[in-house]
């Protein structure tokens, strides 16, 4: 009953991933975030029952804080400040993606069932998801122009792994996860920064321009 | 024997007169079917020898088992109708040489007979290649003509390419039996490298004819470009012959395959049918497009085969004959619509005097058998109920299905992926004949040529309509193929499968009753009551007035007939979708400005190429390239060069030789 | 006997609430925008209307404008006699294969296409070649869903996979359904011709898909099309609330439990075209082009279903 609940809570996790690949909306891209983040609080909160480990309510009460409200409102805010064009621009279109993404699901899938993790029903179901996840969430890194949708792709990715470490081994040390969520919450103000100051200087963002700037 | 071997060269022997010759081929191919279908129903199999050649081991012998059978009753088939339509055609499409064109039509059914139903090795590569040979000559019969003699060639050096694989599989077969007998062939045990290299040359080989991707360039080049009557035989029953040689192949000859043999039939299948249809659809020439058809439904029917293949690979033989049954049915519906549908597009050709679908138009009024019969064809290959095609494809999916039961993880995962494919096939299928009737048959004229078409003659609607018949027959009653698909499950599989598919009259179904059945007949009758039941209900209480009107031109009082939907603006959604795959070039191609307030005068043109062509065409250059390199090297001009190289041979084959005495 | 008469029962059911699911959606929408909107019977009354008007035929229409309306309207008329809805008696259950259903609708669909061409307009042929992309693309994830849900009640009969999926209960349901669902329902949009895939409230060329296509019917031929289209949208709609909403299958004959069916169904019925229509309202219409998208993306779903309920 747990573990099928968990399953299904993984299950809307990877189905807001895909919706991320075949979204075309910069706002749009982060609402999706923010709900998958949700589901990944939800998911951890409940493995937490499950265990009744304290760390874990921590860890999903950061979560939801960091992931669900300060990220989003800042990637909102650095949206809405840079006056980029809200639309999504990729290297592959998004039917393209979408099959690619869906082979990358099926071979996670299948590497999966030859990988031992011990025992538990939980870790059995929810790997297979996780990893997807993660794979969508580097697909999305590589296949999009812009460094604010890379973005996006790095933290779907980084869901990926809250998801498979929590479910795994129920959760990792507590220190280790709020640093974690340092180097997250770090990496995401860092590069909103970034970027707003490229933005000053250049209209164009894209990854091209800042390939340009190392030059 | 005698009536066989009477029935098959009597054609050949009035070729001097022509009509006589197709009245004969249709008389002599109509007692074959019954020849056949009696030795089937009796499981009377016979065998003789046609000749004896003074080689030893190469005579020709004849084996009529039920899977030749099977085959002759298809050839046949096709053949009869084909010539009643060649009765007409041949005069009003005025070929020269009527006696040449006579004598390769009668020689060329006759060798597909003969291949067949060969059972030597030497002998059927022979008649294999007067089978290839004859076709070539029909690809170029208007040899003057520039398409026919790319097309051919490119035919005639493919069909070799194939011939050279098929000889090397042969070959391996008689190092490891020591005979060129086929009966000596028969479920021999290999080594497992010896035969995956049998299997692979073997699918390399047939599948060039059969026109399985990627080898298929040849035929949407070679197909259109012939005579339509030879395009019916080359796509209808043609192709089908590698269908056959790959069920002697997999399923009498092999012991013991592998499961992954199966599965790449299955993969190569689903991938020819996808990609066969989805260059029908870019097509906007009739017979090109007929042709990337044939690629589909190859496609559909390996997707059967290779299903049967991994249920034979299970032993689970009863599931093995059903899929079995999926591949050799579609054979049949596809040998009987495809000729149809080409015989049709011969048949609007020949009044047109364009393969253009862009310049058609309103067919339906001037030849309006024609057009219904082409309707027949293409809602049998699109496999809508309740036609024939309808029932194979039916049966192509259960036996997807039915894989459930492989107990291996990949063909679980992947199998219902190539279902869904050949979901989409089907879809595309349609669309691509909505598109064939809409824009050529309905509508207005669209040029000069199909203003003045008018409806061809008797023999070729009698042709045409028996093929037509076919469709509705098979689809009602499927039992009746079923029926004669059975006596070849029970030669190469042991199993009556009459007795599983259809084990209630009128109903087809899975092996297991309960887990799918259709009966189309029963369709059929509920659809027709409701539509009669419809009409009189609107006849008793509707509004029965019409008002026959011009179309609304939003307001334009000029008729422009070039308003109407193209076929080129039809496939344009697809063609933008998938552009990845199809490389479509679009844009405009003369600008002509007349005045600089009217909008110019522009020729739109849109083009696809084929992904694999462009491979093809890089090989080509490649070896081009590495030929020239090498002349280069080699060959420099200087005698002593040369003559080294003498030397070297000679010296090369002493040490051989005397290796050998070793 | 009894069970004739409920299969017929069935079948005139399904066919009588089209209509209604159309005039549900339209009031959902019209009382959501703040204004009162039409009686939820208006569809009838507009069939009835159409019906009493004279045909006005193109000129250079051929026998097909006149079959194809029949066609098109007897196709989802004969298979909503293989639907069970509140019972597994169906009117032409010796049929009732899911796989012949789904190839039965694309005859309709091919009927139609035709009927868009034949008039020699040019809006029809744009209408059927969009209609055609759409069924198209949306095939692959239909039989997707319809290969899980085969492989899971072991049959292709339809009345059999609705009684397995009513045997087990919600929470019995693998967690795979839950893709299968969302892929069903993108599905249901796109071949019944709604927002976010088509607009059947609007006649604007760069957009109109359905209405393309039978710009030109008028009179009799557009009730019947129009009477195809419904039955075509309540024969998903009854596939859809019949695998996963599996209450109201009654296997009893008494007139209670008929009662309760018919009333369970007609409810469940109406909450699916509530949804839809609130769906309608809080997405825009897709670009043309999106729309490969939008079934890839449907089409992953069934996939994972698949994959998820298999591994």
């Amino acid at each position: 009953m747990f573990s099928d609940f968990i399953e299904l809570i993984g299950a809307f996790v990877l189905v807001l991933a895909i919706l991320q690949i075949s979204s075309d909306r910069l706002f749009f891209s982060v609402k999706v975030y923010a709900l998958q983040s949700f589901f990944v609080a939800l998911s951890i909160f409940v493995i937490g029952l499950y265990s009744s480990s304290n760390d874990l309510y921590i860890s999903a009460f950061l979560t939801l804080l960091i992931k669900v409200i300060i990220i989003p409102f800042t990637l909102f805010e650095a949206i809405k400040e840079m006056k980029i064009k809200r639309e999504i621009e990729t290297y592959i279109n998004i039917t393209n993606s979408l099959m690619i993404i869906s082979s990358i699901i099926i071979i996670s899938f299948i590497l999966t069932r030859y990988i031992d993790l011990g025992g538990e029903i939980i870790s059995k179901k929810i790997f297979p998801i996780s990893l997807s996840i993660i794979f969508v969430g580097a697909f999305i890194m590589v296949s999009r122009k812009k460094p604010i949708t890379q973005l996006i792709g790095f933290l779907t990715l980084e869901n990926g792994i809250m998801l498979a470490a929590t479910s795994v081994t129920y959760g990792m040390p507590l220190i280790v996860e709020i640093g974690i969520f340092f180097d997250v919450i770090v990496g995401a103000t860092m590069a909103t920064i970034i970027i707003h100051h490229i933005n000053e200087t250049v209209d164009d963002i894209d990854e091209r321009t800042v390939e340009n700037f190392e030059e | 024997m005698d009536f066989f071997i009477i029935f098959t060269l009597l054609p050949i022997l009035f070729f001097a007169k022509p009509r006589v010759a197709f009245i004969v081929q249709t008389l002599s191919s109509l007692s074959l079917i019954v020849f056949s279908i009696i030795h089937l129903i009796n499981h009377d199999y016979l065998t003789f020898i046609l000749f004896n050649s003074l080689i030893n081991g190469a005579d020709f012998p004849i084996r009529l088992d039920a899977l030749s059978l099977l085959f002759v009753i298809i050839i046949s088939t096709i053949s009869a109708a084909v010539s009643i339509y060649s009765i007409n055609y041949l005069y009003d499409e005025d070929y020269h040489h009527k006696r040449l064109f006579a004598f390769i039509y009668t020689t060329f059914i006759a060798s597909l007979i003969f291949v067949v139903t060969s059972f030597n090795a030497i002998s059927f590569l022979i008649f294999w290649e007067i089978m290839s040979v004859l076709s070539f000559f029909m690809v170029i019969y208007s040899y003057k003509n520039e398409e026919n003699k790319k097309g051919g060639f490119i035919y005639l050096f493919m069909t070799h390419l194939g011939t050279a694989f098929i000889t090397l599989a042969f070959i391996l077969m008689y190092k490891n039996s020591g005979s060129f007998d086929f009966n000596d062939w028969i479920h021999l045990s290999l080594s497992n490298t010896t035969k995956f290299w049998v299997f692979l040359f073997v699918l390399i080989g047939f599948g060039t004819k059969a026109g399985m991707f990627p080898i298929h360039v040849w035929l949407p080049k070679a197909h259109p470009v012939a005579p339509s009557n030879i395009s019916a035989l080359m796509s209808g029953v043609m192709i089908k012959t590698a269908i056959y040689m790959f069920v002697r192949f997999y399923f009498y000859f092999l012991n013991d395959i592998p499961w992954w043999y199966g599965f790449i039939v299955l993969i190569i299948g689903s991938f020819s049918a996808l990609f066969g249809v989805m260059y029908a659809l870019a097509q906007h020439d009739l017979k090109k497009l007929l042709a990337y058809h044939s690629i589909e439904n190859i496609g559909i029917i390996m997707m059967g085969l290779g299903s049967a293949m991994l249920f034979f690979y299970a032993k689970l033989n009863i599931l093995a004959a059903f899929a079995l049954l999926a591949a050799l049915f579609h054979t049949y519906n596809h040998a009987i619509f495809k000729s149809l549908l080409f015989l049709g597009a011969g048949a609007t050709l020949l009044k047109t005097h364009t393969k253009d679908m862009e310049k058609y138009g309103g067919l339906i009024k001037l030849m309006p058998f024609t057009t219904l019969f082409f309707l027949i064809g293409s809602i049998s290959i699109s496999a809508l109920p309740p036609f024939n095609g309808f029932v194979s494809e039916w049966l192509t999916y259960q036996s997807l299905l039915l894989n459930n039961n492989i107990n291996i993880e990949l063909v679980k995962i992947f199998v219902p992926i190539f279902a869904s494919m050949l979901a989409l096939t089907g879809a595309f299928a349609a669309a691509c004949f909505v598109k064939v009737i809409g824009v050529s048959f309905l509508g207005k004229p669209k040029s000069q040529n199909s203003k003045k078409a008018s409806e061809v003659r008797f023999y070729m609607l009698f042709g045409m309509g028996i093929l037509a018949s076919l469709c509705i027959l098979f689809g009602l009653f499927p039992n009746i193929v079923i029926k004669m698909v059975s006596p070849v499950s029970m030669l190469l599989l042991n199993v009556n499968i009459a007795s599983f598919a259809s084990s209630k009259s009128l109903f087809i179904s899975t092996p297991n009753f309960s887990f799918g059945h259709i009966t189309t007949l029963g369709l059929a009758l509920s659809f027709i009551a409701v539509l009669a039941i419809l009409y009189l209900l609107v006849k008793k209480f509707a509004n029965t007035q019409t008002r026959i009107t011009p179309t609304w031109a939003c307001g334009q009082i000029k008729e422009n007939v070039n308003a109407q939907y193209s076929a080129s603006g039809f496939s344009q959604p697809v063609r933008r979708v998938f552009a990845f795959f199809y490389n479509p070039k679009e844009g405009v191609k003369k600008v002509e400005q007349k005045s600089k307030y009217f909008f110019p005068k522009k020729d739109y043109i849109a083009t696809t190429t084929d992904g694999i062509e462009t491979l093809y065409q890089l090989i080509s250059k490649a070896i081009i390239n590495i030929s020239d390199y090498l002349l280069k090297k080699i060959e420099n001009g200087s005698i002593h060069i040369y003559l080294l190289y003498i030397f070297l041979t000679s010296i090369a084959f002493l040490i051989y030789a005397i290796q050998g005495d070793f | 006997m009894a069970d004739f008469l409920i299969a017929i029962l069935q079948f005139i059911l399904i066919i009588t609430i089209a209509p209604l699911i159309s005039g549900i959606i339209h009031k959902t929408k019209s009382l959501l925008r703040g204004s009162k909107g039409a009686s939820i019977f208006q569809p009838y009354y507009n069939i009835l209307k159409l019906f009493q008007k004279e045909v006005v035929l193109s000129k250079d229409a051929s026998w097909i404008s006149i079959i194809a309306p029949y066609i098109v309207a007897a196709v989802p008329i004969v298979l909503a006699g293989f639907l069970p809805v509140f019972n597994s008696h169906t009117l032409f259950s010796f049929n009732s294969d899911i796989i012949a259903l789904v190839y039965t609708l694309a005859l309709g669909t091919f009927f139609l296409a035709l009927y868009g061409f034949d008039q020699a307009s040019s809006f029809g042929g744009l209408g059927s070649s969009r209609e055609m992309m759409v069924a198209s693309l949306a095939e692959p994830a239909l039989m997707m869903v319809i290969f899980t849900f085969a492989l899971q009640s072991n049959s292709t009969n339809i009345s059999t996979i609705f009684e397995h999926m009513h045997k087990g209960e919600f929470l019995q349901f693998p967690v795979s359904s839950i893709f299968a669902l969302m892929a069903l329902y993108f599905v249901i949009i796109a071949e019944s011709g709604r927002i976010p895939i088509d607009n059947p409230e609007t006649h604007l060329e760069l957009t109109m898909i359905h209405e393309a296509m039978i710009l030109d019917a008028s009179g009799r031929s557009l009730a019947l099309l129009e009477i195809g289209s419904f039955i075509k949208t309540a024969i998903f709609l009854t596939l859809f609330s019949n695998i996963f909403i599996p209450f109201g299958l009654y296997e009893a004959n008494s007139f209670l439990a008929i009662f309760l069916g018919i009333l369970i169904y007609i409810i469940k019925m109406s909450l699916l075209a509530v949804i839809i229509a609130i769906g309608e309202m809080s997405l825009a219409k897709l670009r043309y082009f999106r729309i490969p998208d939008a079934m890839m993306f449907g089409f992953v779903l069934s996939l994972i279903s698949m994959i998820v309920y298999r591994l």
